[in-house]
């Protein structure tokens, strides 16, 4: 019963969305059952007027599905993604584009605090920072502290570099890390040589291996 | 800070070379080689390296002990300090049969940051002829990088001829260190005549799985110039040694021996312990050995899985609403997702040939909401 109040409450609610909402949510059709679909686009919705983006908290939702999650759990995964999106778009700005609220929220989920955000944005209000809030979540899912990993990002950003010396840097402290190094000590290390990084002219798109050097 | 074991058994090496008088009252020999290499290391430029390798061997009737110490100093001023030390006992002749027992401890680091460590049993059956023998066994172990470990186990066979001119060896070994796994299949030969000495060797690595594979050899000639001195050269080319933490590459090798005995081998062989690619390490099968990359079709960013061997190649992430795809095979272990990237960061999983759903390397890897792992691409 309860079930089916749920369905005729999302599906009217469908015809009082605008278009691209219901575009959003359609993508969750026939992937979530009834109970949970409902939830998601309730916090869609819920969430659109602060400025969060539909799509992000959508692909959580899908996600877990594929992954095989249940209900409950796709749904606090969402919420706690609707959640950091929200900060990231606070500090981050009403203009921040939806790629840049992606990777503040991954940050802020990471361990990132609001005030990187807020002090990046601060420094770059016009550069695109997607991808140095990237590096910065990854770093600290490779386990940098978010203190550091925030200081080598910014030093590296100050620094002029390119986005993809950024990636490179990310990269190189990956394989560090991999090789033994205290995570920390890798960003630290690898953040203090930005200049030849910046020099060394690396391939511009992640996921490529930058170039070799000497042992 | 370095491994401290691998500086213990360098410091070790060297006491004992320099002093002459091993702590032990066995049949001692010692020696000290001194090299200048050009080295090419998988994934780095070529770079010259000075190489220290100190060594000793305590003979005894039935066993031996020897300790091997190498430290290489690179071009950029990074350093390479290895430790090696074995020890074997054999049992008493049964008929034609000897067991061997067999133990081997070493550690390396290399600049700042990789360290690896090493131990290693191994027990062998021995037939001997006069001039020939075999022999089969187990080897088991376990390895250490970093603060990781992982069991390593293995099967090696065996035979040998010699003759008062030289020697011929042909091995099999089938090693697996954690999801790892290779054979090798080599051939050794030895030749004698005069003040010279001549060793090389050739091999397959084969039946691979995140080892890499193809072949390799080394030749090296020893020529005696003093009692106590002889010029060494060496060249050739190494696999990767996931026991060992080495990655491949390839060498050419001056150098002078400082020893009583002359042998040609040379451990003058420079190697460092970092892995080519790191990848995630809870991907399992063939996906350890994925690749991920984005690569540029038509001005348009595609995203490109590299994994040799492999039938079918599925993704899923952001960018296919979660929906697992097949990717096109491109031939040469290329596997393309058709349709172009959009910009930001995305979240995607692979998996190779129907195995589980991981992360391959080239991509960074952030903990899901779902128990899992996810691997994350940035496109600019």
């Amino acid at each position: 019963m309860n079930a089916r109040i749920l369905a005729l409450a999302a599906a009217l609610a469908a015809f009082a969305r605008p278009p691209e909402a219901t575009a959003q949510t359609e993508r969750l059709a026939g992937r979530l059952d009834e109970r949970t679909r409902a939830a998601v686009e309730a916090i869609v919705d819920s969430v659109r007027g602060a400025g969060v983006p539909g799509d992000p908290l959508v692909n959580k939702a899908l996600e877990g599905a594929s992954k095989g999650a249940d209900g409950a759990r796709i749904v606090a995964a969402v919420r706690a993604l609707a959640t950091n999106l929200a900060r990231a778009r606070a500090a981050l700005g009403a203009g921040a584009t939806e790629p840049e609220l992606v990777a503040g929220a991954a940050a802020l989920r990471a361990g990132a605090s609001a005030v990187f955000l807020e002090r990046l944005r601060a420094d770059f209000p016009r550069e695109p920072l997607v991808v140095p809030l990237a590096v910065m979540a990854d770093l600290v899912a490779r386990g940098v502290q978010p203190d550091t990993a925030a200081q080598s990002v910014l030093t590296l950003v100050k620094a002029g570099v390119r986005e993809a010396d950024l990636v490179a840097f990310r990269q190189s402290v990956e394989r560090d890390i991999a090789l033994g190094a205290p995570a920390g000590a890798a960003a630290t290390a690898r953040a203090a040589s930005a200049g030849g990084l910046a020099t060394t002219g690396v391939p511009s798109i992640a996921g490529q291996t930058p170039h070799p050097r000497k042992p | 800070m370095r491994e401290p074991t691998a500086y213990r058994a360098l410091a070790l090496a060297v006491v004992c070379a320099a002093a002459g008088t091993a702590p032990c009252a066995a049949q001692v020999e010692a020696g000290l080689d001194l090299a200048a290499s050009i080295v090419r290391y998988n994934g780095y430029l070529a770079s010259g390296a000075a190489a220290f390798t100190p060594s000793v061997a305590w003979r005894f009737p039935r066993a031996t002990l020897a300790a091997r110490g190498t430290l290489l100093v690179f071009e950029s001023g990074n350093t390479s300090v290895q430790g090696l030390l074995n020890a074997d006992v054999f049992s008493p002749p049964i008929g034609r049969l000897r067991v061997e027992a067999a133990a081997e401890a070493g550690a390396s680091s290399y600049a700042a940051f990789a360290r690896f460590s090493h131990g290693l049993a191994r027990l062998r059956a021995h037939v001997l002829g006069s001039r020939w023998g075999a022999w089969a066994g187990p080897l088991a172990g376990t390895i250490s990088r970093g603060s990781g470990s992982r069991a390593a186990s293995g099967v090696a066979a065996g035979w040998w001829w010699r003759s008062h001119i030289g020697a011929l060896q042909l091995s099999w070994t089938r090693v697996a260190v954690g999801d790892t796994a290779y054979s090798d299949l080599e051939g050794r030969a030895r030749w004698r005549r005069g003040a010279f000495d001549v060793e090389g060797s050739a091999g397959v690595r084969m039946a691979s799985r995140g080892g890499g594979s193809g072949v390799y050899g080394d030749v090296s000639a020893a020529l005696r110039l003093t009692a106590w001195m002889g010029l060494l050269v060496a060249a050739g080319t190494y696999p990767s040694d996931p026991v060992r933490g080495s990655i491949p590459g390839r060498f050419v090798t001056v150098g002078l021996r400082l020893a009583p005995k002359q042998t040609p081998r040379v451990a003058v062989v420079p190697q460092i312990a970092p892995p080519p690619a790191p990848g995630a390490p809870e991907s399992a099968g063939r996906l350890e050995s994925a690749r991920v990359t984005v690569e540029q079709l038509d001005g348009l960013p595609i995203l490109v899985v590299h994994v040799s061997g492999a039938r079918r190649v599925e993704v899923m992430g952001d960018f296919t609403d979660w929906q697992p795809v097949a990717l096109a095979a491109a031939g040469k272990g290329r596997f393309q997702y058709a349709l172009s990237l959009p910009a930001g960061m995305l979240r995607f999983n692979v998996r190779v040939d129907g195995g589980p759903w991981g992360v391959p390397a080239g991509a960074g890897v952030a903990a899901d909401e779902f128990d899992g792992s996810v691997g994350v691409l940035v496109v600019p």
